[in-house]
């Protein structure tokens, strides 16, 4: 018998044989694995019909709603394809027309961005993923007619899972593809150290607009462990959330280590219920990562590395005594390859470097993703072929020791984690250019605490305008978190050797300012905990 | 003396524009009303004004979700 490809087949397996185990809890509602998939099935039926890119819009997150239309879609046959729920309606209005979606998934957040306005752009299919309360307005999944789809469409390893949108030096995000194959693999090579159970309890942490969503969710799915939905408030102090619901499995970026940290709330034995701590999306600091072992001494803790680019995740670190640190940084390493990766370092021209020498991490596997989302011109310029076989250029910047292991040294170009989220500096710029009418302005990330961006400062020459009016006539166009903090206005920028806008220069001046006694550090603005 | 929270989070809608007209059981933050910023301002709030432990093992934060639950809150630490 033919092996069905579809992403959600193991879920459907799991489903069949352990219908009652809890599959999704998030506030007070639970969901169990069989009903999961019974509403999952009814909304496959009535999306399969529709079907004509193939592609099914979530546009809900840290809601069993929007867990029901990712299986739902994926059991239809359909790419499910999350929308970012901080997006302001130019951007949802000008992704969904590229997108030309089937149809939309929304839950009760997700409804009250779909104005008038974004609605009309909206495909004429909108299905309320809420089980159990109604959005009026809108047919819920409980309501619909058909008869479900008794199991999932039929897939090939070739046909798109997913398409996840990240930032985009253009001025507008780039959607990476990825096949059904890739996560295949993805999941394969990361059940090897999860060893999840149905016994797990994992904590998510992540909208499902960030693939780290995808680690969890399908990794839980194969083995029938539970999925508790963090909300953005529980983010800020998770540590009743763990306690409570006896949490086995925790992953998040290290920001909110930190967090807690400098709340004072990270005590010794705080977490003595987990067995999994992983850590990812930001360089690691050694205090962090031995504040957080004090604080769930029972846990196993991994930092793992990977793009969106390279389905999820490809390298990983596991803390062990002594830890391997990347000197340099004071920071967990990113240790091994994926037994499926070749891992390249390399100069500018492509050829590799030796051994303890810093060039661009290069990364060959059968899981990397198809590319970007209607965008062959930057698909060729990050995945190239060399010596015969398929590469992503990661524009990320680091070396391999003696031992074989790797180690991260900061980026190529001005993309920025903030929070973990993954932001290129010109993607900001082109709407701080175009909210200042001048050519002459430019974004830096300061202030940067362990290796992490706090926030965001714009710089401009246009004069007349004001910090207010700049930020507002961004926000039009650029999720909130993107839209810088603050905006310094200079009747002339620095220049470097080169004439251009010398961005170390400004950030020189930013730090200079801020050791001076009479400032007070800037709270960045605009941002949010929720990575 | 403290103020009511239920006018401290009028008064952070005011300031943010947002409609004030809040009932006791409506989310504030999980629906999106207010910023995890504005949560933030509120757990200085809740600290200095209120003199609630925040950094305690057992807090759990989803308290500060709606005014009801707040007032429990509040009420708790009095």
């Amino acid at each position: 018998m033919a092996t069905n490809d579809n992403i959600v087949q193991s879920f459907f397996e799991t489903a069949q044989a352990e219908p009652d185990l809890l599959a999704i809890s998030a506030g007070n509602q639970e969901i169990s694995y069989g009903d999961l998939a019974a509403h999952a099935g009814r909304l496959a039926a009535h999306l399969q019909p529709k079907l004509t890119s193939g592609r099914v819009g979530i546009l809900a997150s840290r809601s069993i709603a929007a867990y029901v239309g990712i299986v739902g879609a994926a059991w239809a046959g359909a790419t499910y394809v999350p929308l970012n729920m901080k997006w302001p309606a130019e951007r949802l209005i000008q992704l969904m027309g590229d997108l030309e979606l089937d149809a939309l998934v929304i839950d009760s957040n997700g409804a009250k961005l779909l104005t008038d306005e974004v609605r009309a752009a909206a495909p004429s299919t909108i299905i309320s993923g809420d089980p159990i309360h109604p959005i009026e307005g809108y047919v819920d999944v409980a309501r619909l007619s058909e008869p479900a789809l008794q199991a999932p469409v039929p897939r090939q390893g070739a046909d798109l899972a997913y398409i996840v949108f990240t930032s985009g030096s253009t001025g507008m995000p780039k959607g990476v593809m990825v096949s059904c194959d890739s996560l295949a693999r993805y999941l394969d090579e990361s059940q090897k150290w999860t060893q999840l159970t149905a016994a797990d309890r994992i904590a998510e942490a992540h909208d499902v607009t960030f693939d780290l969503s995808v680690h969890n969710m399908f990794l839980a799915w194969r083995a029938g462990s539970s999925l508790h939905l963090m909300t953005a408030l529980d983010m800020m102090a998770p540590q009743a959330f763990v306690r409570k619901r006896a949490i086995t499995v925790w992953m998040s970026v290290p920001t909110i280590v930190n967090n807690m940290r400098r709340a004072g709330s990270l005590k010794p034995g705080l977490f003595d219920t987990l067995r999994l701590s992983i850590f990812c999306g930001e360089p690691l600091a050694m205090p962090t990562v031995e504040a957080w072992q004090e604080a769930a001494p029972q846990s196993v803790i991994e930092n793992i590395y990977g793009p969106t680019e390279c389905t999820v995740v490809c390298m990983r670190q596991r803390l062990t005594q002594p830890p391997l640190v990347t000197r340099e940084r004071g920071i967990l390493s990113i240790g091994d390859a994926y037994e499926n990766f070749d891992i390249r370092i390399c100069d500018p021209s492509g050829a590799q470097v030796p051994t303890n020498e810093i060039g661009e991490i290069v990364l060959g596997s059968d899981q990397l993703a198809d590319g970007y989302f209607n965008r062959p011109d930057l698909t060729d310029a990050a995945f190239r072929m060399v010596d015969g076989r398929r590469w992503y250029f990661t524009g990320d910047l680091g070396y391999r020791d003696e031992n074989d292991k790797f180690h991260h040294m900061g980026r190529l170009d001005n993309q920025v984690k903030m929070k973990g989220n993954r932001i290129e500096l010109e993607e900001v710029e082109t709407h701080l250019r175009r909210a200042c009418g001048t050519e002459l302005a430019v974004v830096v990330a300061w202030p940067v605490i362990d290796g992490s961006a706090q926030g965001l400062v714009g710089f401009s020459t246009n004069m007349t305008l004001s910090e207010k009016e700049v930020r507002a006539e961004m926000a039009k166009a650029l999720p909130e978190y993107m839209v810088p903090g603050r905006i310094e206005f200079r009747a002339e920028m620095p220049r470097n050797i080169n004439d251009k806008i010398d961005r170390k220069a400004l950030i020189a001046e930013l730090e200079g300012n801020a050791q001076a006694p009479s400032m007070v550090t800037p709270v960045a603005a605009g941002q949010d905990v929720t990575a | 003396m403290s103020r009511a929270i239920q006018s401290v989070i009028v008064d952070m809608l005011q300031e943010r524009d947002k409609p004030a007209d809040i009932a006791p059981n409506d989310a504030i933050f999980t629906s999106g009303l207010l910023d995890s910023l504005a949560a933030t301002e509120l757990i200085m709030t809740l600290e200095g004004e209120f003199g609630l432990d925040l950094a305690d093992a057992d807090f759990d934060i989803s308290q500060l979700d709606t005014i009801s639950s707040l007032e429990a809150l509040v009420g708790k630490a009095a």
